[in-house]
């Protein structure tokens, strides 16, 4: 065996290969096949090492709560009806409007739902394909999924942003909203419960829900099916909403669409042929009709609601982005995307405003999993753990109340006052409440913590009238999110006593203890406004308290405020 | 060697499962997630979170069960999901522009996947094996495997804790690898001549 070899692969295993190096380990291997399969051996090897020295019951039921945990159960009543509805609309479908459905649900009280339809257009058979493939792209298809706010889907993860959604397969969004863009550039934000498919590059499937477009120059021509319409975007904004009863209401906001009654010729023709057919309706701006289809297909204006309409995804945490450690996992934070009042910032990690941690007490009783994130050794200023770039370092398992204060906290106890049971941090400069998010909060979560990540209070450190506590009971990036990213080994530091300052942090006895590898870094943002701040108002320090609501305390690893946009 | 699996008691559990009790599949995670982890560590790349994929499968068969034809062979079908999850975690990892610099050579990864096609009774054989293989090892040796992969030490712990140098660690590291793969290699090959 080639020393070298030996000595490059054996680095490289353990993590600790330079690029040089590496190229050098390529090119060893690539002179000699032998070492390409000496490398693969050992590699494979070296991974059964890791699940052998993982026999141990208690790793494998950790392993198999987590999966449980992550296995859809609350959607029964939501797919209940759309199964209903989709039943009980299949008879008189048949018979008005070509297009078959074949519904099969596997596991009726689960409601797992899985559709097997058969679209036919002007007779030619355009199959539905059942889900069959558990990959969440498809390269046929290029509707992205651009955008989401808290979207849960049924019996499945959430697509990660930027993935290409399967043409022709059922997307069950039980929770939240998404927003999809079409090559043409037109761009549809569904909001949930609904059942969605991308059917073409210019068309759009909605069989229950909500849904507003936007089909800007260039995308004229878009359409939403519906069980009883198509709607034919002529350059305009619209909404389209689709009841269980399959009853449908379309409202334009801008410009022209075309409402085709799917029971007519017209409309199992449309797909072809767009441009010369009449349409049942046209509606201009300000237009709204309710389509329904019970004995026969009828249309009625109804009143219009501009607010149906949504132009963009709430204000929130869009995303981070992070370096990753050699063994795998995120550790120092670099950049982070929100959107603030409708507008996707990206603020590279040197911008935001830096806290440092003023205030520290636990709860009255010890808490087992300690009260510092950290590596091998903790630093001296214990204050900067939550501003520092690494999110392997934090302050957790604060104090907390069940109610949200309403007045200011003690952070400076003496015999008639005790502290207040949080911890207070201040910003490096003020941070200037303007609309949308202005401070971000992230901490580390596992699979047997709540999904939503651990509710939390925030107060002003100055109470005056009109400022108030906020609660947060769900982060913008949850377990569920795929922009929540699994973060890189840590450990925990745990204290013989419950902590009543951020002195005693320091000078309490505390024992290090490795935490488990199934953490992932959730995120969320605060929006001053909520805490009562006048817009432009300068904001020096908040409060934080758990909200005491569970057994699981918040976790923070990295606090910043962000500068003004 | 281990107790044969149940069929029935799957098929029952997979049944229940279908009737809304959610608390049944856990029968069918406990019953797979070993072999389906070693299998997929097998076949991973660097850079993949093997039991990130593992659930993903879990999920994806759950979600699915409805595709999944009672009494026909529940384990493959698992793995198919299974591999299209991996395959779906490569391609992105593999789009990550500088992934090549931080975790694989591609060499490495051709070979990897050259071998994508190995049956998951290999490699759980294979696992067996290598229990076996570990535990003729000497206690010396023992040791270093327990703290690289049980205690996850770094290596300058063992060097401390064994009294040797960093590089004798390394050393020591791979030639404990190089015999475990040569046991296996002994037992597979006593295997397949019927011994």
């Amino acid at each position: 065996m080639n020393d070298r070899f030996e000595q490059l692969w054996t680095d490289y295993l353990e993590g600790e290969l330079g690029e040089a190096e590496l190229a050098e380990l390529r090119q060893l291997i690539a002179n000699d096949p032998r070492l390409a399969e000496a490398a693969a051996d050992s590699y494979q090897l070296h991974r059964l090492l890791g699940i052998a020295a993982c026999d141990d019951p208690a790793a494998s039921e950790r392993f198999v709560q987590a999966t449980m945990a992550c296995l859809p159960a609350d959607s029964n009543q939501f797919t209940g009806a759309v199964m209903r509805r989709l039943n009980t609309s299949t008879a008189s479908r048949t018979r008005r409007w070509t297009r078959w459905l074949t519904v099969s649900v596997a596991a009726v009280a689960l409601g797992i739902v899985s559709l097997t339809l058969v679209l036919r257009d002007g007779g030619e058979p355009a199959g539905h394909q059942p889900v069959a493939q558990p990959a969440t792209t498809n390269a046929k298809a290029s509707a992205r999924l651009v955008a989401a706010s808290h979207a849960r889907f049924f019996g499945e993860l959430a697509p990660p942003l930027e993935s290409i959604l399967e043409t022709r397969r059922d997307y069950v969004l039980t929770e939240g909203l998404v927003e999809l863009e079409f090559p043409s550039g037109a761009t549809v934000i569904i909001e949930s419960p609904a059942v969605f498919r991308v059917i073409s590059d210019m068309s759009l499937a909605l069989d229950t829900g909500r849904c507003s477009v936007y089909a800007p120059e260039g995308a004229e021509g878009f359409r939403v099916e519906t069980p009883v319409t198509r709607v034919v975007d002529r350059g305009t904004r619209f909404t389209v909403s689709v009841a269980e009863t399959n009853e449908t209401e379309v409202q334009v906001i801008e410009g022209v669409a075309d409402v085709y009654r799917a029971a007519t010729p017209a409309a199992q023709e449309a797909s072809s042929n767009l441009d010369k057919l009449p349409p049942d309706v046209r509606l201009t701006e300000r237009n709204a009709y309710r389509i329904t289809a019970f004995e026969d297909v009828a249309l009625a204006p109804v009143q219009f609601t501009p607010a149906a309409y949504r132009r963009s995804l709430p204000d929130r945490i869009i995303r981070y982005d992070a370096t990753t450690a050699a063994k795998g996992g995120i550790q120092e934070l670099k950049s982070v995307t929100v959107q603030r009042g409708g507008r996707e910032i990206q603020y590279p990690v040197e911008q935001l405003i830096p806290v440092e941690l003023t205030w520290f007490k636990s709860a009255d009783a010890v808490d087992r999993s300690g009260h510092l994130l950290g590596g091998e050794t903790l630093p001296e200023n214990l204050a900067e753990l939550l501003s520092d770039n690494l999110l392997t370092t934090g302050v957790i398992n604060p104090g907390g109340s069940k109610e949200p204060l309403t007045s200011d906290p003690v952070l400076r106890e003496d015999a008639d006052r005790p502290g207040t049971p949080g911890f207070a941090v201040r910003f490096r400069r003020p941070v200037v409440n303007r609309p949308g998010p202005d401070v971000i909060l992230m901490e580390v979560q596992t699979f047997s913590n709540p999904l939503d990540g651990d509710a939390f209070h925030v107060s002003p450190l100055k109470f005056a009238p009109g400022r108030k506590s906020h609660t947060i009971r769900r982060y913008d990036l949850t377990m569920n999110s795929p922009e929540a990213l699994r973060l890189a080994s840590f450990s925990l530091y745990r204290y013989s006593q419950p902590i009543a300052s951020l002195e005693e942090l320091h000078t309490a006895t505390h024992v290090r203890a490795n935490a488990g590898p199934r953490f992932h870094l959730l995120a969320v943002g605060i929006d001053l406004s909520d805490l009562g701040f006048a817009e432009g108002e300068q904001v020096e320090g908040l409060f934080f308290q758990d909200a005491e609501d569970d057994a699981h305390r918040v976790d923070p690893v990295f606090i910043a405020g962000f500068p003004e946009p | 060697m281990s107790v044969p699996p149940d069929d029935s008691r799957l098929e029952h559990a997979l049944s229940r499962v279908r009737r809304g009790d959610v608390a049944a599949f856990e029968y069918v995670v406990q019953r797979f997630e070993q072999p389906l982890r070693a299998w997929l560590a097998s076949q991973a790349m660097p850079g993949v979170d093997v039991d990130e994929v593992a659930q993903r499968a879990f999920v994806a068969a759950f979600a699915r069960l409805n595709e999944y034809e009672p009494g026909t062979n529940f384990s493959a079908w698992l793995f198919t999901i299974a591999r299209y999850q991996l395959r779906t975690e490569t391609t992105r990892l593999r789009r990550v522009a500088d992934y090549h610099t931080r975790y694989a050579p591609d060499l490495l990864q051709r070979e990897l996947e050259r071998r994508a096609d190995q049956p998951p009774e290999v490699v759980l054989a294979r696992l067996d094996h290598l229990r076996e293989c570990l535990k003729s090892l000497g206690s010396h040796l023992r040791q270093f495997i327990t703290w690289r992969y049980e205690e996850e030490i770094s290596l300058e712990e063992m060097a401390s804790r064994s009294g040797r140098s960093v590089a004798a660690v390394k050393k020591q590291l791979f030639l404990v690898r190089k015999k475990l793969h040569e046991c296996i290699c002994q037992r597979e090959a006593a295997a397949e001549g019927g011994v």
